[in-house]
């Protein structure tokens, strides 16, 4: 893949990339940080990607290293859902949702915006976070349940 | 709700990101890539071979932790690890065709995050024909590298083998292997609740796993430390074979006592 080619297919990742790594860390400072070293850290490893079809799953497999990289190196291990209120500043029309998001365990709230943001299948979650397909569609069912309760709104 | 509604609640994406994306791909060059300086890889193969020479008296002058943890974490770390309480480790334990090894302990007593790190390798126990391959890569990865790690410095090259193909090759069996921290304790009182661990692919077919406790772990003469240690076969598919029938799933505890000696001891 050429340098043109790379940073063509990451510019469309782009808003994704940011997304998938606001699902691990709570300041943009982070996310822009990790989307950055994934980037970086991609380009370096492209090379060992066999498949070019699989190079976003790819890619999105180095950013959750890289966010979960960046929770080690800062202890941020406080996990959202016993973060102080006002932790999340960003206005929207969505807060509702995003803090119901927020609530979720980390693992619940990564398959939620990997699936219903992103429109990844089960199985490509599964791959991605290399764990099986039982357990993915676990997370799914046990955060909508969560959701649902948070939200009183159905999220089949 | 749709995808769309979903996307939103983590909007407006700040402006700052197409910025960042692009200053980022525009000192892609910047990135030192495909060098041939001494690799963590080629320093820990030196290592290991100055380790077999050198026997435990290296562990006196010279750190496997604090090399890796330095390299990891930057130079500030290995020269703190260096000065820490050195527990004599180099306890095995086997499962199935699978060797796990405490190659080092060290409670770190300088600087901040005290507390105890260490290395385990896990590697195929002698006479296996097997190939190990850490949980958080990919069958269709080469086989040996760091890839999750920019710092790695590993050129690698287009026929370099997957770890499915190197099984292919050998006509071995391809083993996904782990070794976490369950739990740690000291005198039957159990301290922290999360564990770090890193795992790193060495060129010679084994696994260095980091392990890192130290959040409130407070300096003690001994600690039980228990170990999950497992691994189970994968197809060349990536298909792991953990589930009835036909599980290939081993795991069990393994509790090790870990003694680290103050300086002078």
């Amino acid at each position: 893949m050429t340098k043109e080619e790379f940073g063509g297919r990451v510019t469309t990742l782009q808003n994704r990339l940011y997304r998938i790594a606001r699902g691990y860390l709570q300041s943009e400072h982070d996310c822009l940080d990790a989307v950055s070293e994934a980037i970086l850290k991609a380009w370096q490893k492209q090379a060992t990607v066999r498949d070019d079809r699989l190079f976003e799953t790819w890619l999105v497999r180095v950013l959750i290293r890289e966010c979960v990289n960046i929770q080690r190196k800062q202890k941020r291990v406080v996990p959202m859902e016993t973060l102080p209120e006002g932790a999340i500043t960003q206005p929207s029309d969505y807060a509702e949702l995003r803090e119901a998001l927020d609530c979720l365990p980390q693992e619940q709230r990564i398959a939620v915006v990997l699936h219903y943001m992103e429109g990844y299948s089960v199985a490509e979650i599964a791959s991605i976070l290399h764990t099986f397909t039982g357990t993915v569609s676990s997370r799914l069912h046990y955060a909508r349940l969560m959701l649902r309760s948070l939200l009183k709104e159905d999220f089949e | 709700m749709r995808q769309t509604h979903w996307a939103r609640a983590y909007e407006p994406i700040p402006q700052a990101l197409e910025y960042r994306v692009k200053h980022t791909l525009a000192h892609l060059d910047d990135v030192p890539k495909a060098t041939r300086k001494l690799s963590l890889r080629t320093a820990l193969l030196a290592l290991a071979m100055l380790l077999a020479l050198c026997g435990v008296a290296y562990a006196i002058f010279e750190s496997i932790t604090a090399d890796i943890f330095g390299w990891s974490y930057g130079g500030k770390w290995k020269e703190e690890l260096q000065q820490g309480d050195f527990a004599t480790m180099g306890q095995s334990h086997a499962l199935g065709e699978v060797t796990y090894t405490i190659e080092e302990m060290v409670y770190k007593t300088e600087g901040k995050y005290q507390g105890l790190y260490g290395v385990v390798r896990i590697a195929p126990t002698e006479g296996a024909n097997i190939v190990i391959m850490p949980d958080d890569l990919s069958v269709n990865d080469p086989a040996g590298y760091l890839l999750h790690y920019a710092n790695a410095d590993q050129p690698i090259r287009d026929d370099d083998p997957s770890y499915a193909e190197l099984a292919a090759q050998r006509g071995a069996k391809l083993l996904v292997v782990r070794a976490a921290v369950n739990s740690i304790t000291v005198g039957g009182v159990a301290y922290c609740d999360c564990f770090g661990e890193s795992w790193l692919p060495q060129a010679d077919g084994t696994l260095l796993g980091t392990v890192e406790i130290s959040d409130d772990l407070p300096r003690a003469n001994s600690y039980e430390l228990n170990l999950w240690v497992s691994n189970w076969e994968t197809t060349p598919d990536g298909i792991w074979l953990r589930e009835e029938p036909g599980s290939t799933w081993l795991r069990e505890d393994w509790v090790v006592t870990v003694s680290p000696k103050a300086k002078g001891e």
